[in-house]
């Protein structure tokens, strides 16, 4: 199957690439649409350009090509001229060339850039690693100050997935699902605390999104026995003053209800393997998840979102 | 892993998990971790200031994009890691970064020679394990660099001197203790099957203990003379006994005892509660600086003793 790349929400479509196709999710009318491309996008940049707009921007073959959506639904990709040349290039040309000849030399290096220009420096986030993976990997993740002349903050091999990143930025703070944790710091840090003893042994944290404050945190975990998938809410603000709390589990502050799933006719997930969740808007009203059947013998994906009520 | 004790009431460890360097935090006597962090990557340096001989400082030799960085660790509230130009000392010594690896700037000067850059990597020497550096009431009066290889070396740097190699298969950071006595900075060093205690500046030792058959040390350290109403520098040493049960494999039981710099045997005690029905081989331990604690840190097996308090001030 082809890797996932990532997802975005675009005002009401979440749009989820994988390498080869694109699909939208028409999150009003659960409407579904999916357009083909060729070629492996070997950089990403996931650009949050408010709490309801984020875009994709994907290059392939050495061309910036920008996400967007057809006035029929269709997702489109429109090719990006002059971005390579602009404000992105120092992050590129720091993120990746020099830190992918530092992490891996002659191997191929993917980048994944998270950006958020609407937010205080640092605005740049980048993840580098060999290829896009559900399943953690060994990567290298850096945080960049775009307008500083040393524009480095936090450099840190860190082991996770790579397939539409678990990273979110929010008021100062940044958080990732890594391993079988989740790291949280200001984003002036060199630093991540770990939410220790937050959720059970058989539990990963798949997915993350900060709240637009940065002070509480929705997390979607799966449960590795059952294959069941919670999404909590969790008051982070112990962690980011240096204080672990001694009963972690007070921080959770509840967990979202899953309602309405689009497009209509998702199908039910299996039970044997239940979903894996990749992405939660950044108003944290819908996840995004793949969902997978078996049919004659084939593996087949399909994507979905649900949405999320808080009580 | 290493162990460190950046407060009297702190204890902090790392490790790294699939690349991914880790940092924990204990506050002392409670064993369970406080907090813990993703932290660059790094070689620690370990500094021991004049007058603050309960606190170890923290540092990180950081090698990134842009050469060699050094962050300054500071354990007050969210860890953070400030990236400065050199550590200073008393006396206007320094150590600076340089192409791949650390310059010791005795006296605050510059100087070309090569005894005193600290590198990395050195394909004769080996890797870089950590760096211990230690300040006199006139300054930087030595700096001690375990370099892990084919052989493994103890380099002890001081200033006007050519280092002086001192080969010790298995020394660590971990394995290294210093004390200050009135004779000057007593240090022990240690492997599993034998512990040194050396005055510094001299390059004989003023003992050398041999570990126990069905034994192997796990930590030494010095006790100044003054300790426990007792005129004479001493060496305390921890080892882990091993002893066969009828029908099942061997336990383990952690032993505190205390030498004489002749060698005799001053007092033997086990250490409470450390009894354990596996065989605990090659542990990674360090004792506090006030030699109250013993810290015992592996992946899956982590613990804080108490010391007996015959070692103790």
């Amino acid at each position: 199957m082809a890797e996932v790349v990532d997802v975005a929400f675009q005002e009401n479509a979440a749009l989820i690439v994988e390498v080869g196709k694109i699909h939208r999710i028409d999150l009003v009318s659960g409407e579904t649409h999916t357009a083909s491309f060729h070629g492996f996008p070997d950089v990403v940049i996931r650009e949050r350009l408010s709490t309801d707009h984020e875009t994709l921007l994907l290059r392939i073959g050495g061309v910036f090509y920008r996400l967007g959506s057809g006035s029929n639904g269709r997702p489109l990709l429109e090719e990006e001229g002059g971005y390579a040349h602009t404000d992105f290039r120092s992050v590129f040309q720091l993120g990746v060339y020099g830190a992918s000849v530092a992490i891996a030399g002659q191997k191929d290096i993917h980048a994944h850039v998270l950006r958020f220009p609407l937010s205080s420096e640092p605005r740049a986030f980048c993840l580098l690693a060999e290829g896009y993976n559900l399943e953690p990997i060994a990567a290298r993740f850096l945080s960049l100050d775009e307008d500083s002349e040393n524009p480095l903050r936090m450099d840190l091999d860190v082991y996770i997935r790579t397939s539409c990143p678990p990273i979110d930025a929010r008021n100062h703070v940044i958080a990732m699902a890594l391993d079988n944790s989740i790291g949280v710091g200001p984003t002036e840090s060199r630093v991540l605390i770990n939410l220790n003893g937050l959720f059970e042994e058989h539990e990963i944290p798949e997915v993350v999104a900060l709240d637009e404050q940065g002070e509480t945190l929705a997390c979607a975990l799966r449960d590795q026995r059952r294959n069941a998938t919670r999404v909590l809410r969790i008051d982070i603000r112990p962690w980011l003053s240096g204080l672990a709390p001694q009963n972690p589990k007070k921080a959770v502050l509840g967990e979202a209800k899953m309602g309405k799933r689009l497009p209509k006719d998702a199908p039910t997930p299996d039970p044997r393997f239940g979903i894996i969740p990749l992405r939660i808007s950044p108003s944290l009203d819908w996840l995004v998840a793949e969902v997978n059947t078996i049919r004659g013998g084939k593996t087949l994906r399909r994507f979905f979102a649900v949405n999320l009520t808080w009580e | 892993m290493s162990i460190f004790f950046p407060s009297h009431r702190m204890c902090v460890t790392s490790d790294e998990i699939e690349r991914t360097k880790r940092l924990h935090i204990l506050e002392l006597p409670d064993e369970s971790v406080r907090a813990t962090y993703q932290i660059p990557a790094g070689i620690y340096i370990r500094v021991h200031r004049w007058g603050k001989d309960t606190e170890e400082l923290l540092w990180l030799a950081n090698s990134g994009m842009h050469g060699v960085s050094l962050l300054r660790f500071d354990f007050s509230g969210f860890l953070s890691l400030t990236n400065e130009a050199q550590i200073d000392f008393l006396d206007g010594s320094r150590i600076v970064p340089a192409r791949n690896g650390l310059q010791i700037q005795w006296g605050g000067r510059l100087s070309d020679k090569s005894s005193d850059f600290v590198p990395l990597s050195d394909p004769r020497v080996g890797d870089l394990e950590g760096i211990i550096a230690i300040e006199g009431p006139s300054g930087l009066q030595a700096v001690l660099v375990p370099r892990v290889g084919e052989t493994d070396f103890l380099v002890f740097h001081e200033p006007g001197k050519a280092p002086i190699f001192l080969s010790l298969a298995g020394v660590r950071m971990n394995r290294v203790e210093i004390a200050r006595s009135e004779q000057g900075v007593l240090i022990a060093i240690t492997n599993k099957s034998v512990a040194k205690l050396f005055l510094l500046s001299r390059q004989r030792p003023l003992c050398k203990i041999e570990g126990a058959p069905s034994s192997e040390i796990c930590a030494a350290f010095p006790i100044p003379a003054g300790t426990g109403g007792v005129g004479r520098d001493r060496i305390g040493v921890i080892s882990a006994r091993f002893e066969r049960l009828e029908g099942k494999g061997w336990s383990t039981i952690l032993m505190s005892q205390v030498f004489e710099t002749n060698g005799s045997l001053v007092s033997e005690a086990e250490i409470p509660e450390s009894a354990h029905e596996y065989q605990l081989l090659q542990l990674n331990a360090r004792v506090s600086p006030d030699r109250r604690w013993l810290v015992v840190w592996e992946p899956y097996y982590h613990r804080v003793f108490q010391i007996p308090s015959i070692t103790n001030s």
